[in-house]
């Protein structure tokens, strides 16, 4: 593996490729516009050099990317070729039919091993309408995963090591909090994905939204004791060493506190990294480290997942679906990964590790990424997931800001989940209120 | 014209205390413009100000700012023109002119509900539409529903203008033997036009503005300003600089046109004031 | 020479086919899914008929109806405020003359033509309790910090702020139009009959201009119920829904949750709402021009 990596990536195109003699039809991408585009944009460049295949880059702004997406799939014939999908549509273009699954364009094709499967988020069963099995409906293009960043240079000094529990991140956390100057931690407490970024303390201890998902039992277990233990360790990260205003504290403000060195750790995207690693963006450049965000003692670790897909659409020409199917198939072979990470884009392989590269210094974020992408979590895998994760984001916020305790937050989000689930028919339950 | 009444201190002094407090959030906006993002980011008010937020603005390998001013231009002035024409001439023959009841409550108080409506109600039909017309990602196609979004807010403000017009006015026209198009032209048309500027410069900066439903109808190839400068608003990296010089570039352009305007305002009203 | 008849057909034609192509699909469609499901299954839509499910959502939703008192309360003080301080601007700068009087709209229209998305980044900014210009300039005259967006009780206020500061040239601007439209010689009468200033704008400038004024105040309380692009990037609607407005919550039902059915019933219901207000201003307004003509 690390020998294949290291050969240049120019043979291993030209070995690697081996249909590159018949060029595929020009394909048209949509994608939105993020810290990782031009990285992604380089990539494609690199394989249209290698092919000689054709193709045209639609960037948009992120909130209208869902929507054009849609719209084209919904049309008589679309107009995108491939598909850029998060988790805001993942399960509703699985759901609603609009993709060609991967396995009935090409039968004998298999994730490779490398590749995360993020979740299970790249499966989906449609006789039981949930993921992790069945169809291999699309191929990861962009590894989006939360990772444990922290002040390496700080923890140096101090003399600490790298948490891997909350105990000892708290630890750790209280040591460097020394207000105003600088916060120990910072949590995402606005209402804008708060649950996103709370579900790693409330898996890790346990917790869960629904009893079963996989085997179908949508029992809401949101307010189970272990997700109360496990909320409460969230709030005190919020309250005890973090900010003053923790319920306005978004992605934008994390990387705000990271970048301008006023915070010690946080736990946010790996899409963060280039910009702190950026010395026009970032104060801290080659000072941050970044490791497998904690669990408790000797529990699993989890990673919530904000990746995104590239999905082929059902309503265009066959040749265009084989072309784009070329397309993300190399982009995951080991030099495709490989292309990735050197242009600066997020990678979706977990068996990437600084040590193959050159200049391992630079892609230090590359083991922690890996791991991470190994605890991928992907959670409420039912097309009515925006709707919960609203639900969630406002009542952990609620309980972020004051306006309710933790318990009533849980609750109170669980019995909102839970009509959701009577409304829609799911086989659900609901378990006693916490006190 | 009201011009006896000389400017007041108070007025003034309103004026400038008022002035003051829209520049100075505003020149925060132009000096991010020069800052560095962590210069932003760490909010210094002292800082060396870069010409990099420009650069990559203007001379980016993949930036679409230039091209996207052309089309706001573009998109803003037609569709500014064609809102003008198609309201001024329906507001006269709507309410001074007979016509039935039916007609006026379906082509005014129609067109005022829709414009109630927010515009994601509709961008999805919008969409299917211009597809099978061929004028999706078109320039032609957002002139379309950029005419059709702000023609209400044009009705609506010219309908509180028309009734201005002494009936008086008309009723001498028709007796000199003017016809109806002969009246909107020689008397409506010269009194109306202080009316149809303040619409015109309302309009254009609504559709100059427009984001939601330029971004559903267009590509890389047809977006406009706003569009692109919301590209720089990423999940990841709020590139404030790229975007405030982005403003600072799309407001003078802008302003222009609405200056000009303001300078026909006064000439409309001096040539108006003949009543 | 055009006669009347065709007259008619030509200044009516574009408005009515534009009405009839682009608006009548939505709005039917919005009338037809208040009691209809659409579900996409194998990437075709299948619609069925759901009788009150969406409204019974629709009265469930967690957001909307916080959202309806924000929009409420916010358009009610951000459109008093801007009718204020617009109606004094524009009575200020219809005096003045020249290069001053350029200079002051100049000013006053910057903040129109700013970009409404950044306008919201960069309000966040100055608002950021930790880095932001106003903490900063408080701070550094010795006043102590305020969490402007994070505390649930300035929130709003500080939403309604943006918006003054965003949309009061709109005000200013019609209301400049409407004061200097008013003929000359009803002041000159006046003066004559020596009024004072305050007698006059009382009596006669309020007065003869209430049809521009209650038209203002209509568009911009229909406008600040679609407020969207600014909030946004602001606050999103939080702490909690203490910045929700209805907009976003339309927008979360089209957008996020793909409900078009919700998103059709919070329309309407928000639709007749607005309407209501406008109805109910326009009505205020004959009740006190009767009231004043007795």
């Amino acid at each position: 593996m690390r020998n294949f990596l290291k050969s240049t990536a120019a043979a291993v195109l030209l070995l690697g490729m081996p249909t590159a003699a018949f060029a595929e039809a020009d394909i048209q991408l949509i994608i939105n516009q993020s810290p990782w585009f031009p990285g992604f944009e380089a990539t494609v460049e690199a394989y249209e050099e290698a092919t000689g295949n054709t193709i045209n880059i639609e960037a948009v702004p992120f909130p209208v990317l869902l929507e054009k997406s849609r719209n084209s799939v919904r049309a008589e014939e679309g107009v995108y070729d491939l598909l850029t999908i998060n988790a805001l549509g993942i399960i509703e273009m699985y759901a609603g039919g609009f993709l060609e699954a991967v396995s009935d364009i090409d039968p004998d094709y298999k994730l490779r091993g490398d590749i995360s499967d993020f979740g299970g988020s790249v499966y989906w069963d449609e006789e039981t309408r949930s993921i992790g099995s069945g169809k291999l409906m699309a191929l990861p293009m962009a590894g989006v995963i939360q990772l444990l960043y922290y002040r390496a240079d700080l923890y140096e000094e101090a003399g600490l090591e790298v948490p891997t529990t909350w105990d000892e991140l708290m630890a750790n956390a209280k040591t460097l909090h020394n207000p105003p100057e600088r916060v120990g931690f910072t949590v995402r407490g606005s209402r804008q994905n708060i649950g996103w970024n709370a579900m790693p303390y409330i898996y890790s201890h346990g917790g869960k939204i629904f009893a079963d998902e996989a085997a179908g039992d949508y029992t809401v277990t949101f307010n189970s004791p272990e997700a109360l233990s496990a909320f409460e360790t969230f709030l005190s990260f919020a309250n005890d060493v973090g900010p003053d205003d923790p319920g306005t504290t978004g992605q934008a403000e994390m990387i705000q506190f990271m970048a301008t060195g006023r915070s010690a750790h946080t736990i946010m995207v790996n899409a963060a990294w280039a910009g702190l690693e950026d010395p026009a963006k970032s104060i801290v450049a080659g000072k941050v480290g970044v490791a497998e965000i904690p669990s408790v003692e000797g529990g699993d670790h989890y990673s919530s997942t904000g990746h995104f897909i590239g999905g082929i659409p059902k309503n265009i020409p066959d040749e265009k679906k084989q072309a784009a199917l070329a397309f993300m198939k190399w982009l995951n072979t080991p030099d495709g990964q490989r292309a990735m990470v050197e242009n600066g884009s997020v990678p979706v392989s977990t068996g990437l590790s600084a040590s193959d590269f050159d200049d391992a210094e630079k892609y230090r974020f590359l083991d922690a990424t890996s791991q991470n992408a190994r605890n991928a979590l992907f959670y409420a895998a039912v097309p009515e997931r925006n709707e919960i994760n609203s639900i969630i984001d406002l009542h952990l916020n609620l309980a972020v800001v004051g306006e309710m305790t933790a318990a009533e937050a849980l609750n109170k989000a669980a019995e909102e989940i839970h009509a959701v689930m009577v409304r829609e028919g799911y086989n659900t339950g609901a378990l006693p209120p916490l006190q | 014209m009201a011009r006896s009444n000389n400017a007041s201190t108070a007025g003034i002094v309103l004026v400038i205390v008022y002035g003051t407090l829209v520049l100075l959030p505003f020149a925060w906006i132009v000096s991010i413009a020069f800052k560095t993002q962590i210069s932003i980011l760490m909010g210094q008010v002292i800082f060396t100000p870069v010409w990099t937020n420009f650069e990559e603005l203007l001379f980016g390998k993949s930036s679409k700012f230039l091209p996207s001013l052309k089309n706001s231009i573009v998109v803003s002035v037609i569709s500014t023109g064609f809102v003008l024409a198609i309201s001024s001439m329906a507001v006269f023959t709507l309410f001074r002119l007979r016509v039935g009841r039916w007609v006026q409550f379906f082509l005014f108080t129609w067109a005022m509900i829709f414009h109630i409506l927010p515009p994601i109600t509709f961008i999805g039909i919008w969409f299917v539409q211009l597809l099978s017309m061929g004028l999706f990602d078109t320039l032609a196609g957002l002139i379309l529903a950029e005419t059709v979004l702000h023609l209400p807010l044009a009705l609506w403000l010219m309908y509180s203008f028309i009734h201005e017009i002494p009936e008086e006015l008309l009723e001498s026209g028709r007796l000199d033997g003017c016809r109806d198009a002969d009246l909107f032209r020689q008397i409506v048309l010269p009194l109306m036009r202080p009316a149809m500027i303040a619409a015109g410069v309302l309009v254009f900066i609504f559709i100059w503005n427009d984001f939601i439903v330029a971004a559903n109808l267009t590509s890389s190839n047809t977006q406009t300003v706003p569009v692109t400068i919301s590209s720089y608003a990423q999940e990841y990296d709020i590139r404030f600089g790229e975007m405030a010089a982005g403003s600072v570039l799309s407001i003078i352009p802008a302003l222009i046109f609405v200056l000009v305007g303001q300078k026909y305002i006064i000439r409309g009203l001096l040539s108006g004031s003949l009543k | 020479m055009i006669g009347d008849r065709s007259w008619k057909i030509v200044s009516l034609g574009p408005l009515a086919t534009l009405l009839v192509v682009f608006t009548m699909l939505p709005v039917l469609q919005i009338l037809w899914m208040v009691f209809h499901e659409l579900e996409w299954s194998d990437g075709q839509a299948v619609t069925t008929f759901g009788g009150l499910g969406n409204i019974r959502k629709f009265i469930a939703d967690l957001f909307y109806w916080p959202g309806l008192w924000n929009t409420i309360y916010f358009a009610f003080f951000a459109v008093v405020i801007q009718f204020i301080i617009g109606l004094s601007l524009a009575l200020a700068v219809a005096g003045m003359k020249g290069w001053v009087r350029v200079v002051a709209i100049f000013v006053m229209l910057l903040p129109v033509v700013t970009p409404p998305i950044v306008i919201g980044a960069v309000w966040n900014l100055l608002y950021n309790a930790d880095f932001g210009a106003i903490n900063l300039f408080l701070s550094s005259v010795g006043l102590p910090k305020q969490n402007w967006i994070s505390s649930p009780d300035t929130a709003l206020w500080a939403v309604i702020i943006v918006d003054v500061w965003h949309w009061t040239p709109f005000v200013f601007l019609l209301l400049l139009t409407g004061r200097e439209g008013l003929p000359e010689e009803v002041y000159e009468a006046a003066e004559l009959d020596t009024q004072n200033r305050w007698q006059i704008l009382r009596h006669i400038t309020l007065p003869l201009m209430m049809p521009v004024i209650i038209a203002t105040l209509i568009l911009r309380m229909i406008l600040s119920f679609k407020v969207f692009d600014e909030i946004y990037l602001l606050t999103s609607g939080g702490p909690g829904t203490a910045t929700e407005v209805v907009s976003l919550s339309i927008q979360r039902a089209y957008f996020g949750q793909d409900d078009v059915g919700l998103g059709s019933v919070m329309s309407l219901f928000t639709l007749s709402v607005v309407a209501g207000l406008a109805l109910a201003t326009l009505w205020f307004q004959r009740y006190m021009i009767g009231r004043s003509g007795t």
